[in-house]
């Protein structure tokens, strides 16, 4: 059902145009509502508050009885009159948003703030302010935004309404409440992800900031796609699409298209230019995830990703392959995820979760392509002083669910909120995992089989399992070499390797027995794939030249076997 | 070298070697495996095996030659078609208080690695009441091209009481460094008591330090029983690794021979055959 809000914005669009066939739309572009700083002083906390809105109708704005209600306190809407040296190329003074403009309801008391905190606004853009000291009463992380044509007690017209589903523009209330889904960090704004559809989504913005534009407008432009559900029997996803010209599109020609790599959907048609977003609907194919949505006007042909891997991904494609939950003072939890399939797929909006909680991955784009790694890590700064991996492979989440040492489900969710992962350990699978990570050594394996998991010591966060190449055998080996090996420190064939293979739940202990028949030697286990020995006993000294045996015992569900191989050893 | 004399000229009085055997012999007699040198004393199968030493040998017959081979553990799960073997010569013979026995022995690993023993072995009954021997044993390694030799020697005491032999031995004594890289083997010390045979047949307790390893103590007790004059059965068990051997050995009036076979917990079975003459 569409939102009072909304319908009283189309009602308004309804009427201009009903007017004179102008359509009127003013839409809030990026909410600042939790400014970085202490609340209690200026060069942080509420003096960097602000409300930008951006006209994308085809008539002017005036601001004259325009005012903000945020639920607490009704303010005016005045221009700025401060010359700060930051404001230098905004605009001024001015009364009037015109269409395709944007400006910046920006808190008076950022006259104050120190010239290192200022952020950089976009030039051109008209900066507003409230009669008020402060914008409402100060804007709370839930609030919502108000701004209507009236008077302090009255309302005559609602410009725009930032508010949950199922509110009413009204003055008589005490909470416009906008909770925008999710938490949002300290010093991010929050951006609509739509505005010409109902519903819309608030996101965090990816850039922290943006104030003086709108992410989505290109060239003038504003296209904007909804998507409907898969029809998998049809192999095809229905798709909405909206674009509109910023200031009306008279006398413009335009086409649009949409196209995969692979594929032409629809071929280029013309726009039919009219009052308002212009609409249609697509089907766009499953065989691809990201589509472009191309609008060209005569010498421009801006374009926009449409990317269905948010809501749609093909089952199975991403995999949960190496888990730590064991966190330590200098590792975080994290896990890692792998695209398997030959799709790019944007975790964008997935969720991640035990059987207790689930929590958003990003609301910034998170494209993983075909065969990409992606670790999603509760501490990012102290992953990668751990694993110093390029940083652009991790993301931390703004909150995260903890994960069990010993036994739990991982589970994840795509942005329609259908399972597409569920992964789970328990601590008595593994004989040995007294630290490491668990590393997926199949993918072929549902990641509920014990049979697709191994410890594995050394973890391999962001690049392909180590384990994989030797913890998926179904029967055990061990190589050994060079035979013969001469550990002398010539730095030629100085140690012995010991290279194992062997079934993912399978431990091994490894022993080097002399050829007396006297063990010389326990070799570290069985959770790595290489052990080497430098052919010295356990206590130092150097092992006869001669024969020696590497004995190693394997322990798996079959039972307990052993598996030995002769060398000799040379100096 | 002096070094190295001085040592051994020290330690003549106290130790005996229970066997000058090859490299790394798993078995501290060498080919005596089913009681794994334990009973060396009148005609203990050991004692005429002539890679025993001289001081060991307690017999009246005066000349004799003898063969024998090892195959060592099981086969493994690789060179499965290579073994570890040893195989062995030797010859002694006695002339009044002196016995004098020399052998030689060649070692093998899969085709690998090699040894070549040559050993002898003077021995005097010095005193009534005493035996003693000399041992010299020139080893030979190689792998490939390269090759490594080593001079070693050992000493043997035996003291034959009417219940109870006594025998003292070191052996593995560094000599001198011939040719090659050089080895390092440690020495190995060893004293053991030994009865004559009784109504229970003839038993053996041998202890051994081993240089300059971790475990440095190894125990083999043993007890061979003779059925007739002609055979006999033979077992033993060894600690650090624990080992236990069974042996059969039979004896006419010259000619004996012997097969065992000795099991590691982890390494498998060992297999020996031995033969002499004498007369």
């Amino acid at each position: 059902m569409m939102p009072r809000w909304c319908a009283y914005t189309l009602l308004v669009c309804l009427l201009a145009w009903f007017r004179g066939n102008a359509f009127e739309c003013i839409a809030v572009t990026e909410l600042l509502k939790n400014p970085a700083g202490n609340e209690d002083t200026i060069p942080g906390g509420k003096s960097h508050e602000f409300i930008e809105i951006t006209n994308i109708g085809d008539v002017a704005l005036t601001i004259d009885s325009l005012w903000l209600f945020d639920g607490g306190e009704i303010d005016s809407i005045v221009p700025w009159r401060d010359t700060l040296p930051q404001l230098r190329s905004c605009v001024l003074g001015t009364r009037t948003v015109g269409p395709g403009q944007t400006a910046l309801v920006l808190d008076r008391d950022y006259a104050l703030a120190p010239r290192a905190s200022w952020f950089v606004i976009d030039p051109g853009t008209i900066i507003l302010t409230t009669g008020d000291a402060d914008i409402g009463n100060t804007l709370a992380e839930d609030d919502g935004v108000l701004m209507y044509k009236g008077t302090k007690s009255r309302i005559d017209r609602v410009v725009s309404f930032v508010a949950d589903p199922g509110q009413q523009p009204s003055l008589g209330v005490t909470k416009i409440l906008h909770m925008s889904g999710r938490k949002i960090a300290e010093g991010y704004s929050v951006i609509p992800r739509q505005v010409l559809f109902a519903n819309v989504e608030w996101l965090q913005c990816p850039d922290s900031l943006s104030p003086g534009h709108y992410e989505y407008v290109k060239n003038g432009w504003l296209a904007e796609y909804r998507l409907g559900t898969a029809d998998v029997s049809r192999q095809m996803l229905p798709c909405s699409l909206a674009c509109l010209k910023i200031g009306g599109c008279a006398g413009v020609s335009a086409t649009w298209s949409v196209a995969s790599a692979k594929s032409t959907v629809s071929a280029p048609r013309a726009l039919d230019c009219g009052a308002g977003p212009m609409r249609t609907t697509v089907d766009l194919p499953l065989d691809s995830t990201l589509y472009a949505l191309r609008i060209t006007d005569g010498g421009s042909a801006p374009a926009w990703d449409i990317d269905i891997s948010t809501e749609w991904a093909p089952l199975s494609a991403i995999r949960i392959t190496e888990v730590f939950p064991r966190a330590t003072a200098d590792e975080p939890e994290w896990f890692e995820v792998a695209n398997v399939s030959s799709m790019s797929i944007n975790l964008k909006g997935w969720r991640f979760g035990t059987g207790e909680d689930s929590l958003v991955f990003s609301d910034a784009d998170l494209l993983v392509r075909p065969a990409e790694f992606r670790v999603i890590a509760r501490d990012r700064a102290l992953f990668l002083r751990r694993y110093p991996l390029p940083a652009g492979l991790v993301t931390a989440p703004s909150s995260w669910v903890a994960l069990d040492n010993y036994d739990d489900t991982l589970r994840l969710w795509n942005g329609r909120g259908n399972l597409q992962e569920s992964v789970c350990w328990h601590n008595e699978w593994f004989v040995s995992w007294k630290a490491g990570s668990l590393e997926r050594v199949s993918t072929d394996r549902s990641g509920l089989d014990k049979n697709a998991w191994a410890v594995a010591v050394n973890p391999s966060p962001g690049m392909p399992n180590g384990s994989v190449t030797w913890r998926s055998a179904t029967r055990a080996s061990v190589e050994i070499g060079p035979v013969p090996f001469s550990p002398n420190g010539d730095g030629s064939d100085d140690y012995l390797a010991v290279t194992l293979s062997l079934p993912a739940l399978a431990t091994a202990s490894i022993a080097i027995y002399g050829f007396d028949g006297r063990k010389i030697r326990d070799l570290p286990g069985p959770a790595q794939q290489t052990c080497r020995w430098d052919g010295r006993s356990d206590d130092g000294r150097p092992a006869l030249p001669g024969p020696f045996f590497v004995v190693v015992r394997i322990q798996d569900d079959r039972g307990v076997h052993t598996i030995r191989k002769k060398g000799v050893l040379w100096r | 070298m002096a070094l190295s004399l001085v040592r051994y000229l020290v330690l003549i009085a106290a130790l005996a070697s229970a066997a000058v055997a090859g490299l790394n012999d798993p078995f501290p007699m060498g080919y005596g495996m089913g009681n794994q040198g334990t009973i060396v004393w009148q005609n203990g199968i050991a004692g005429r095996q002539p890679w025993t030493p001289a001081a060991w040998y307690r017999d009246s017959l005066h000349v004799g030659c003898a063969a024998a081979c090892a195959l060592y553990y099981d086969a493994m799960d690789n060179f499965q078609d290579a073994s570890i073997s040893q195989i062995a010569v030797g010859a002694f013979c006695a002339a009044g208080i002196i016995t004098v026995k020399a052998a030689f022995e060649h070692f093998n690993a899969f085709d690998l690695y090699s040894e070549q023993t040559g050993r002898l072995s003077i021995g005097a009954a010095a005193l009534r009441f005493m035996t003693m021997s000399i041992d010299a044993e020139l080893l030979r390694a190689s792998i490939g091209p390269q090759a490594a030799m080593e001079l070693y020697a050992g000493e043997t005491v035996m003291i034959p009481l009417r219940y109870v032999g006594i025998a003292l031995s070191c052996r593995r004594m560094h000599i001198a460094r011939v040719s090659g890289g050089g080895f390092d083997l440690p020495a190995v010390y060893s004293a053991g008591f030994h009865t004559p045979e009784n109504q229970f047949g003839a038993q053996g307790i041998v202890l051994e330090i081993i240089d300059r390893t971790h475990d440095v103590l190894r125990l083999v007790i043993g007890e061979e029983y003779r059925f007739t004059p002609q055979f006999a059965l033979c077992a033993a068990v060894s600690t650090n690794p624990v080992q236990l051997s069974f042996g059969i050995s039979f004896n006419t009036a010259s000619m004996s021979g012997s097969a065992a076979l000795v099991d590691h917990p982890v390494l498998g079975w060992s297999k020996g055959f031995g033969l002499e003459w004498a007369r």
